[in-house]
């Protein structure tokens, strides 16, 4: 399920700034609380993905050590992807919510 | 530093292996280099963290994943990709851009040398017609047209380099206002997304402190007859409503 969801997750962290890849993969185990531990190979085929249909796009940073990073900044294009997809994600919960077994209203904290 | 260089080139080693079957197309050798960049800073940051190269190795290999996710997604597996072609167009758009600051840059030295030239052109009219009047006899039209057809030439140059430099402006003010247009999305969403993050347990308190309020309302005014200093339980209300969200808000920070 998280595999159709992978463009909005790395999408999700595009929005709030720019970024590049390892702090990307920081970012989603972080606000995932530990639960997803994206893989290299997933990260960066999705961002492939994302830059080939126009959703991201990538610079070249300037780092004092010399090696330069690549950073991706999201486009309008993306911003709406991303968008559809939430709203896409919001119906697709509330119907599987009616066939499955709740776990409580536990929210987290 | 020797024994962290070996690992380093390690993961190097790794990964170059791993991706020895694909063929290296750009979009394939972006991709490896990422993985390896990013595989190489998460290890510094373990062994930074105190772990031995080994274990720090270990943990980094791990997180590689599967290749067949790299040839998956540059179409080797047969299998389909998630919207192929729907955006290519506006990947073009995106690759447009930097050709497009190229093509300007180039564009500015032609404009200044013509512009330059049309200049001089005109100057030279002048002088053409001045020198013609001089050794041609008195009833001739040769330097009045001469005059007229270098400035022609110039004026010619001056309105095409112009045109030019409109459509170029044109352009350019056009991915201003579509930067513009992206940003206020980009902050709507922001805003979206915070205030799509409620909490149901603050707005159920929030029914609960409101209809007491209404009670309590009720109560002052047909039991005690104090509509008037009554109806302050609502705004009350109100004001105590906030207070919850806000602490919900601080709650869920931390």
């Amino acid at each position: 399920m998280i595999r159709g969801y992978n463009d909005t997750i790395v999408l999700s962290l595009l929005v709030q700034g720019d970024s590049y890849g390892y702090e990307i993969s920081r970012a989603i185990d972080r606000l995932s609380g530990g639960n997803y531990q994206i893989k290299e190979t997933t990260l960066y085929s999705t961002v492939n993905r994302l830059e080939k249909n126009g959703y991201i796009a990538s610079y070249y940073g300037n780092e004092t050590f010399g090696k330069r990073r690549t950073y991706y900044r999201i486009t309008g294009e993306g911003l709406r992807y991303y968008r559809g997809k939430c709203e896409e994600w919001e119906l697709t919960k509330r119907v599987v919510d009616c066939f499955t077994r709740q776990t409580g209203n536990e929210r987290d904290g | 530093m020797k024994g962290m260089d070996r690992e380093m080139t390690k993961i190097q080693n790794y990964v170059e292996n791993v991706f020895s079957g694909i063929p290296k197309t750009k979009e394939a050798v972006e991709m490896k280099l990422g993985i390896i960049d990013s595989m190489e800073e998460k290890y510094a940051e373990l062994i930074a963290g105190g772990k031995n190269e080994h274990e720090a190795f270990g943990e980094v290999i791990a997180d590689f994943g599967s290749i067949d996710e790299i040839r998956q997604e540059l179409g080797y597996d047969g299998e389909e990709r998630s919207e192929p072609a729907a955006g290519s167009l506006h990947q073009t758009g995106r690759k447009l851009d930097a050709e497009f600051q190229k093509e300007y840059e180039q564009f500015k030295k032609k404009f200044a040398i013509a512009i330059t030239a049309g200049v001089a052109l005109c100057i030279l009219a002048v002088i053409a017609m001045l020198v013609l009047d001089e050794i041609m006899p008195e009833s001739s039209n040769i330097p009045l047209v001469a005059f007229l057809l270098i400035i022609l030439a110039a004026v010619c140059l001056f309105i095409y380099f112009g045109m030019q430099e409109e459509k170029y402006e044109r352009q350019k003010r056009q991915s201003i206002a579509d930067t513009e247009i992206d940003e206020a999305l980009r902050q709507q969403i922001l805003e979206e997304i915070s205030s799509s993050k409620k909490n149901p347990v603050a707005d159920s308190l929030c029914g609960i402190i409101m209809l007491a309020a209404t009670v309590l309302f009720l109560l002052l005014g047909f039991l005690k007859g104090m509509w008037h200093p009554g109806w302050i339980v609502f705004p009350v209300g109100g004001i105590l409503c906030g207070i919850v969200n806000i602490i919900a808000q601080m709650v869920k920070k931390s």
